[in-house]
C-alpha cells in the first residue's frame, strides 16, 4: 500500500471510520493511484491538489461520504465558548493537584512500624501475650524484635507489629500520581499555549 | 478582481458534480475512470481537489447509486451510476447551467465581439 494511503487508512481510524468502510475507502484509492500511474501519470491526476495532505484529503473524503460528523465551520475570528476557554486551565489544575497529592504520598510516608515495650522480672519465662490494638481491627502479625524472644526468654524488649497499611505500596501509587499529574499539566498547558497563538488543536 | 485560475476553479466547483453525474450517465464508472473522462473532454482536476469527496456527498444524498465489478484486469472497482434522484437533479441542474450559460454569453459574447472587431 502506498504511503499516501496509509496514512489516509490512518487517519480514518482515528477518526473513528469502521473498519470495513475505511478499508474499501482506502482499496479504492490504491487502485485508483495505481492505475494512474500505469497511464503514466501521478497521484496528482487522481487527488488534485489534495495529494499533498493526505489527513485532510482523509477526512474530507471521510465526512463527505457521511461516516463522521461533519465539523462545524467556526466563523472568522470566533473564540470559543467561556466555558470551553476554561477547560485547559481547569485541567492544569486538577492534574497539579494530582501531582502535590502524589509528591505528598512519596514524602509524608506514614509510619511503618509500632514498637510495644513488655516489662518482665530479668528471667521470668512466659509466652509473650499480644492484644490486639483496638476493638475491631484486623489481627495483626507479630514478630519478635530480638532472637531471645523466639526463646521465650522475656527479659523486656519490644515486639515490632507491622501497621494495616502497606507502605511499599503508597510509594508506587504516590510516583504514579506524580508522574500523571505533571504529565497532564503539560498536556493542558501545550492546548493552552496553541490556543494563545491562534491554532486549533486538533484531537 | 479574482486570478484567472481561481475563477476557473469556481466555476468548475460549481459545476463539477453535474459533470459527474453526466459521465456515469452516459456508462457507470470508478473514481479514476471518471477523472480520465473528464480530461478527456479538456476538465482537468490537477490543481483542483479531488472528485472523491463530491462523490461522497453524491452518495450520500443519494444522487448516485453504486456496486462492485472487475475492472480489466484489476481489483474490483466501486462503480458509479445516477439514482432516480440522480438523474433529475441533472435534467434540473443543466437546465440551471444552460440558462446561466445563456445570461453570461448575452453579458460577456458581446465584449468578446467588440475585443475581436
Amino acid at each position: 500500500m502506498r504511503p499516501f494511503v496509509e496514512e489516509c487508512l490512518r487517519e480514518w481510524k482515528r477518526l473513528g471510520v469502521a473498519d470495513p468502510i475505511a478499508n474499501e475507502m482506502a482499496a479504492d484509492l490504491e487502485a485508483d493511484i495505481a492505475e494512474a500511474e500505469a497511464d503514466g501519470g501521478s497521484a496528482e491526476d487522481v487527488l488534485g491538489n489534495e495529494a499533498f495532505d493526505a489527513p485532510a484529503f482523509a477526512r474530507s473524503w471521510a465526512e463527505s461520504r457521511g461516516v463522521i460528523p461533519e465539523r462545524t465551520p467556526a466563523a472568522p475570528g470566533a473564540r470559543p465558548s467561556r466555558i470551553r476557554r476554561w477547560y485547559p486551565v481547569a485541567g492544569i489544575a486538577a492534574c497539579l493537584l494530582l501531582a502535590l497529592f502524589g509528591l505528598l504520598l512519596l514524602v509524608a510516608k506514614p509510619e511503618r512500624h509500632v514498637s510495644m515495650t513488655f516489662a518482665a522480672p530479668a528471667g521470668f519465662v512466659v509466652p509473650p501475650r499480644i492484644e490486639r490494638l483496638r476493638p475491631g481491627a484486623p489481627e495483626p502479625r507479630f514478630r519478635f524484635a530480638k532472637p531471645e524472644f523466639r526463646k521465650g526468654v522475656f527479659p523486656g524488649g519490644a515486639v515490632i507489629v507491622p501497621p494495616d497499611n502497606p507502605g511499599p505500596h503508597l510509594d508506587v501509587a504516590g510516583a504514579l500520581f506524580l508522574v500523571i499529574g505533571l504529565g497532564g499539566a503539560a498536556g493542558f498547558g501545550y492546548v493552552l499555549f496553541r490556543r494563545g497563538r491562534g491554532t486549533p488543536a486538533t484531537a | 478582481m479574482g486570478s484567472p485560475d481561481g475563477r476557473r476553479t469556481q466555476l468548475l466547483r460549481g459545476a463539477l458534480d453535474l459533470c459527474l453525474l453526466a459521465v456515469i450517465e452516459e456508462e457507470p464508472a470508478y473514481g479514476y475512470e471518471m477523472t480520465r473522462r473528464l480530461r478527456e473532454r479538456g476538465l482537468s482536476i490537477v490543481g483542483e481537489g479531488s472528485i472523491y469527496p463530491l462523490l461522497g456527498r453524491l452518495e450520500r444524498d443519494g444522487y448516485v447509486e453504486t456496486y462492485r465489478s472487475a475492472s480489466n484486469g484489476g481489483p474490483p472497482r466501486k462503480y458509479y451510476r445516477p439514482s432516480d434522484a440522480g438523474r433529475s437533479a441533472l435534467a434540473a441542474g443543466v437546465a440551471e447551467w444552460r440558462s446561466a450559460r445563456d445570461a453570461l454569453d448575452a453579458v460577456l459574447g458581446r465584449v468578446a465581439v467588440e475585443v475581436a472587431a
